[in-house]
């Protein structure tokens, strides 16, 4: 739909665009004729006015030398004519011969001749025939003149006169031929002005015109333009709007498919955590083997379903924009232990190693959310161990980048799994995408986890990717932003404990990531740390005389290696003079008898800071170096210290909370509601243990203790644990006076539950008697 | 002071988490309506019993604020002392729905 969209609304902005250059071009297009038009208007009167002065030029040029050859011509028959005259009169003493007036007469015909070639054409031809004539006639009549006989110089020199009076009036009449001439220049000279005034005014008015056209089809254009744009504006508005419907609703249906999701996800979780719940506890009654297989397959596909709804929760949650992230401190290293505690077994099963390694850089403290954080690593870690039969998965956070309290962190999880096809590295962060569909489809998984993942990474403000080889194994990576926060830190945080500085220690590990945390973490605590991989090394080591307080041995070094060592050990010293302490998984192959009597301690795998402190204190707090203890147990508190129990407690939620938490440390509860069915139920049976709320309606737990520890005989006489949120000194020593055994405080939390049944019962095997002390364990 | 811990929820087996907040929804708007009742006839020691009974729910649930001023409706209750009780009424009336939200959104 938003394509669609899309490609309409395209289609209007091509068109207004269209449009808009159609018009645009239309303008230039009426400026650029125009102006052209005139242009060569201008042009051409220009080229026009140029030839006219041009000519005006050449009618000046001829009527200047036509002046000079008239004036030359004139002055010269002037000349002749008053020789003549001169000669007429004293024929005896005029300085005038008749020689003279034939050089004369001569000289007016070369000016004559010169006046004739420069005579215009279509001036005067009648005149300039006439002119001709007579100029040859006077010089023909001077030569004769000047050839004849003295006697006939008289008639000859008249005759010349007479001729020379009849041409006056064409030599008068050539003295205007200049002045026509003028008059021709001047009319040209007139004409070219005229012209010119005629070309300014038309260009005037052509430009006038172009004014005009140019304002109408401006004003047209605009009002076009104005129109396009209000149609098409029009247009995108409407489209816009629609864009925005369909957006809002587009919106709207992922918000509702989102808020669909999740609340189906979470009307299928409570009914599937009462069949998990309800499987669980079935689990713990006696069945065939045949009905114990089949109530494990309803609980692990129980899990399962949980998980791919937990998934699709989350999933829905981010496509919602209904997921926040906490910025809270918490502990890193703390919350990597925990995930490799919770994944440790599913990693047993495949014989695999988990270890883990926090460059000594990183804060202890980071401000984030954990609960998010350790979500996407389970993920991950949870895959590799999924998709890996054999070998190890590592988990490297390295200080990518650090800006004062800033930090930016890379994760990487290793893996020597299968591997991920090239092409599929690309969309493995995909919703509903798996590496190998083939593959998954035997392990479980919804393809949402990486996605969930990736979502979370990037509101975390970092990214992830992988890298892979088939065959070989491979690595994700990931990066997020985050801050040094302050921290309560527990002991095993602390650097330099005064009871491990200086202690010499020898590890003996051949996976270099365990051996890299190992060294951190007893190095961090002040110890002198040295690491070798393998037995023979450490052998070299302790051949030369190198002292040690203890040695931590990693139990899968090949063979029979460990055990060795520690023989070897016990060969040169004793438990006291030397710790030794088997870092072992639960199922660890070596016969427990001969760890017992070689080694002090057992340090269960996952390897956690917690873990190995706890280890290294006991060793090194016991001078007597006792046996090493058993592994610890995998049983539950209800199985391995069976008790009846009861609880006292009218809250319905507190009921089911108490209930569900005594459940899960295997036992089974009856619920009283107030203190008179406490003591009903008492009467009726006895129990070893009664939880017991102060606060309750008929009879409160103060009172209803007070009649059990009056009315009841010694052996029926419980363990009474108060249960209360009142946590106030007052109301601690009201429920001990009260004969109240121990005290809790709400909310009641697994860990207190679990502590005080410890307190209470292990330490006293008789549980009928009254415990001579009592204790308070705050919960919150 | 947190609206919700959620540390006090995650502690808490996940299988009953529903149940527990379902159950929450259905009794504390009774609960609620019973402390308003009582604050407006003045039964001091009946309201203070009814705050105590929601403490509790509050308590285990991890709703720290609600949880807190049921702790001091219950105390003023048992000393007869109206000073502010009204207030606080509204208050934990007016923290309910974001508190239940707050859950039903984990």
């Amino acid at each position: 739909m938003i394509r669609l969209i899309r490609h309409n609304i395209s289609l209007p902005y091509i068109l207004d665009g269209l449009v808009l250059a159609l018009l645009a071009g239309l303008l230039t297009a009426l400026i650029w004729f125009n102006l052209s038009g005139v242009s060569s208007q201008v042009t051409g009167n220009m080229e026009g006015s140029t030839l006219q002065i041009q000519r005006t030029q050449h009618l000046f040029a001829q009527q200047q030398e036509l002046d000079a050859k008239i004036t030359a011509q004139h002055e010269v028959f002037d000349q002749l004519l008053g020789g003549l005259d001169n000669l007429a009169s004293q024929p005896d003493t005029s300085l005038f011969s008749p020689r003279k007036i034939h050089i004369l007469g001569n000289t007016l015909a070369v000016k004559a001749e010169l006046l004739l070639q420069s005579w215009p054409e279509e001036l005067s031809p009648v005149l300039k025939q006439a002119y001709r004539h007579a100029v040859a006639d006077v010089s023909q009549q001077s030569s004769a003149l000047a050839t004849s006989p003295v006697v006939e110089w008289g008639s000859k020199v008249k005759l010349l006169h007479q001729t020379l009076q009849q041409i006056h009036p064409q030599i008068m009449q050539v003295d205007m031929l200049d002045d026509h001439l003028g008059k021709q220049a001047r009319d040209a000279l007139h004409a070219t002005t005229q012209t010119n005034q005629q070309n300014i005014r038309d260009i005037q008015t052509s430009l006038d015109k172009l004014k005009q056209g140019m304002l109408w089809g401006t004003l047209a254009i605009i009002l076009a333009m104005l129109l396009s744009r209000l149609y098409f504006s029009r247009r995108f508005q409407h489209m816009t709007q629609n864009a925005r419907r369909a957006q809002a609703i587009a919106e709207e249906a992922v918000k509702t498919k989102a808020r669909f999701l999740a609340t189906m996800s979470h009307e299928i979780r409570t009914p599937m955590n009462g069949v998990i719940g309800m499987t669980r506890l079935l689990m713990n009654t006696p069945m065939s083997k045949k009905q114990s297989e089949f109530v494990e397959s309803i609980h692990l596909s129980g899990e399962h379903l949980l998980t791919v709804i937990n998934d699709v929760l989350d999933f829905s949650k981010i496509e919602a924009g209904k997921l926040d992230l906490k910025r809270e401190p918490f502990d890193l290293r703390a919350c990597i232990e925990e995930i490799l505690n919770l994944l440790h077994a599913k990693a047993l099963e495949k014989n695999l190693e988990l270890a883990y390694t926090v460059g000594p850089s990183i804060p202890v403290f980071i401000e984030g959310d954990m609960v998010r954080l350790r979500q996407i690593l389970t993920n991950l870690v949870g895959n590799a161990i999924k998709f890996t039969d054999s070998g190890e998965i590592t988990i490297f956070v390295l200080p990518r980048s650090r800006k004062g309290d800033d930090y930016e962190l890379e994760f990487q999880i290793n893996d020597t799994g299968p591997g991920i096809p090239a092409d599929r590295l690309d969309s493995i962060f995909e919703q509903f995408s798996r590496a190998d569909d083939k593959l998954v489809r035997q392990r479980e998984g919804t393809g949402l986890g990486l996605a969930i993942s990736r979502h979370l990474i990037d509101m975390m403000g970092g990214r992830i990717w992988v890298e892979s080889t088939v065959g070989v194994g491979s690595r994700f990576h990931f990066t997020i932003r985050t801050r040094k926060a302050k921290g309560q830190l527990k002991p095993f945080l602390h650097n330099n404990i005064p009871a491990i500085i200086g202690k010499r220690i020898l590890i003996v590990e051949n996976n270099p990531a365990s051996c890299q945390a190992l060294q951190d973490f007893c190095r961090g605590w002040g110890a002198v740390a040295d690491a070798v991989p393998t037995a023979a090394d450490a052998v070299s080591l302790l051949a030369v005389g190198k002292p040690y307080d203890i040695a931590l041995i990693e139990t899968n070094l090949p063979g029979d290696s460990p055990l060795e060592l520690s023989r070897y050990i016990r060969s040169r010293y004793s438990k006291q003079e030397l710790s030794l302490i088997l870092i072992a998984p639960p199922n660890d192959r070596h016969p427990k008898e001969v760890v017992r009597e070689l080694f002090n301690q057992y340090l269960t795998k996952p390897l956690t800071r917690s873990r190995l402190f706890d280890s290294l204190m006991t060793v090194l707090g016991e001078a007597s170096l006792l046996p090493a203890k058993a592994p610890p147990s995998t049983l539950k508190l209800g199985e391995r210290l069976p008790l009846t129990i009861l609880l006292a407690e009218d809250n319905p939620i507190n009921q089911i909370v108490a209930t569900a938490i005594l459940a899960e440390l295997a036992y089974q509860v009856d619920v009283a509601e107030n203190g008179v069915q406490a003591l009903t139920a008492l009467q009726r049976q006895p129990y070893d243990v009664i939880f017991m709320d102060m606060q309750m309606p008929e009879m409160n737990g103060l009172e209803a203790t007070r009649r059990i520890r009056a009315d009841f005989p010694p052996e029926r006489q419980p363990v009474i644990i108060a249960m209360t949120a009142n946590a106030m000194e007052g109301d601690r020593q009201e429920c001990l006076d009260a004969g109240m055994n121990d005290y809790i405080s709400k909310p009641v939390l697994p860990e207190a539950v679990e502590a005080a049944l410890q307190r209470c019962c292990q330490h006293n095997p008789n549980k009928h008697n009254k415990p001579e002390y009592a204790h308070e364990t705050v919960s919150a | 002071m947190k609206l919700l811990a959620l540390e006090t929820l995650q502690s808490l087996p996940s299988v009953i988490l529903p149940r527990l907040i379902k159950m929450f929804s259905d009794t504390t708007p009774a609960l609620l309506d019973e402390i308003r009742t009582h604050t407006q006839q003045g039964n001091w020691l009946d309201m203070a019993k009814a705050a105590h009974k929601l403490k509790g729910s509050c308590v285990s649930l991890g709703a720290e604020q609600m949880a807190d001023i049921c702790k001091d409706l219950q105390h003023k209750g048992e000393a007869n002392d109206p000073t502010g009780v009204e207030g606080q009424v509204e208050a934990l009336a007016a923290l309910y729905p974001l508190t239940l939200n707050a859950m039903q959104s984990l």
